[in-house]
């Protein structure tokens, strides 16, 4: 199994209060210029541990600052 | 960040946050009342956001000296700075602080457009405050309410003690919007055993804290009472005026 780009696009929507994606985002748009804020982050990465099985610990959640990092960080971890 | 501006001063030091006097020059060295007139900060403020709120108290149609006024003994307000950045991020606040009923009210604004994992440091600074409430002032009760969309945030604040105490209904009113509301709050029994409990520290650090929050968040318990109280409410009312 393997995360991919729309099916964490669709779980970023599910999971947020962000009800649809501004003009123009894509895969390297950061979290932040998409309107997500904290209380949407926490949703996001539990919504991300409970679909995938990867424990995300505090240290990372800054390095998951776009879809593509979120979907690189997850295949690195379900790699190890 | 080593705190060298005369203007800075900390009253309660935390992990990752720092909290600070708002004194009349800080607050408007920082444009602070800007924040509170900014809607998407704002947007979960019955308070703000509403009428505009100038600089100077007399010019105001809300007055900016409630949002200083640190030296009465019914409100306590403070700013959240970051501690790795040095940035403003925030401001907490125990107000309606009553002797009589040793209970207080206690508020959380975060700026918008911060960093995306700040929302734990927002955890922290309501720790910081709340154990200064029970601790020094002697409260014995402290509570909130936010906005029912606001859910997960009461999930979290779990972690603390703070729990749900029960669905307000239209509890919360600005222009058009009308929605429910959840009512929380922390005793000051319960807080003395999580504080024990930790090492004397509400607080259990960032990475646990983060560890909790998750576990919390999955388990979704809020989440279920608000739904159950709902689910009550139709029956209730169906068992009144018949279906």
């Amino acid at each position: 199994m393997s995360a991919t780009t729309k099916e964490v696009f669709e779980i970023l929507l599910s999971s947020t209060t962000l009800t649809k994606l501004p003009p123009n985002a894509g895969p390297d748009t950061g979290l932040k210029e998409m309107g997500v804020d904290s209380l949407d982050v926490m949703q996001f990465i539990l919504a991300l541990q409970e679909k995938y099985g990867v424990e995300i610990p505090e240290a990372d959640i800054n390095a998951m600052s776009s879809i593509a990092k979120v979907v690189e960080y997850l295949n690195l971890g379900m790699a190890e | 960040m080593g705190n060298t501006d005369p203007d800075i001063c900390t009253f309660i030091s935390g992990e990752t946050v720092d909290l600070i006097v708002p004194t009349p020059r800080l607050l408007n060295s920082l444009s602070w009342w800007k924040h509170l007139n900014d809607s998407e900060t704002t947007r979960y403020m019955n308070r703000y956001g509403v009428f505009p709120l100038l600089p100077e108290p007399e010019e105001s149609v809300q007055s900016a000296a409630d949002e200083a006024a640190v030296t009465t003994t019914s409100r306590l307000l403070l700013l959240i700075r970051s501690r790795a950045s040095g940035e403003f991020i925030g401001s907490t606040t125990l107000s309606q602080i009553s002797q009589e009923s040793r209970s207080a009210i206690n508020g959380l604004m975060m700026l918008k457009n911060k960093e995306i994992g700040d929302l734990l440091t927002g955890l922290e600074a309501k720790a910081l405050i709340c154990q200064h409430g029970f601790l020094h002032l002697g409260l014995r009760r402290i509570y909130g309410w936010q906005h029912i969309d606001l859910m997960a945030w009461q999930e979290m604040i779990t972690i603390l003690g703070f729990f749900p105490e029960g669905v307000m209904k239209n509890g919360f009113v600005r222009g058009t919007e009308c929605a429910d509301a959840i009512q929380n709050s922390c005793t000051s029994e319960r807080f003395l055993k999580i504080y024990t409990k930790r090492n004397s520290s509400l607080w259990p650090g960032r990475t646990e804290a983060f560890k909790l929050a998750k576990a919390a968040m999955a388990q979704r318990r809020v989440k279920k009472l608000v739904a159950e109280a709902q689910n009550r409410e139709a029956v209730w009312t169906d068992e009144l005026v018949g279906t």
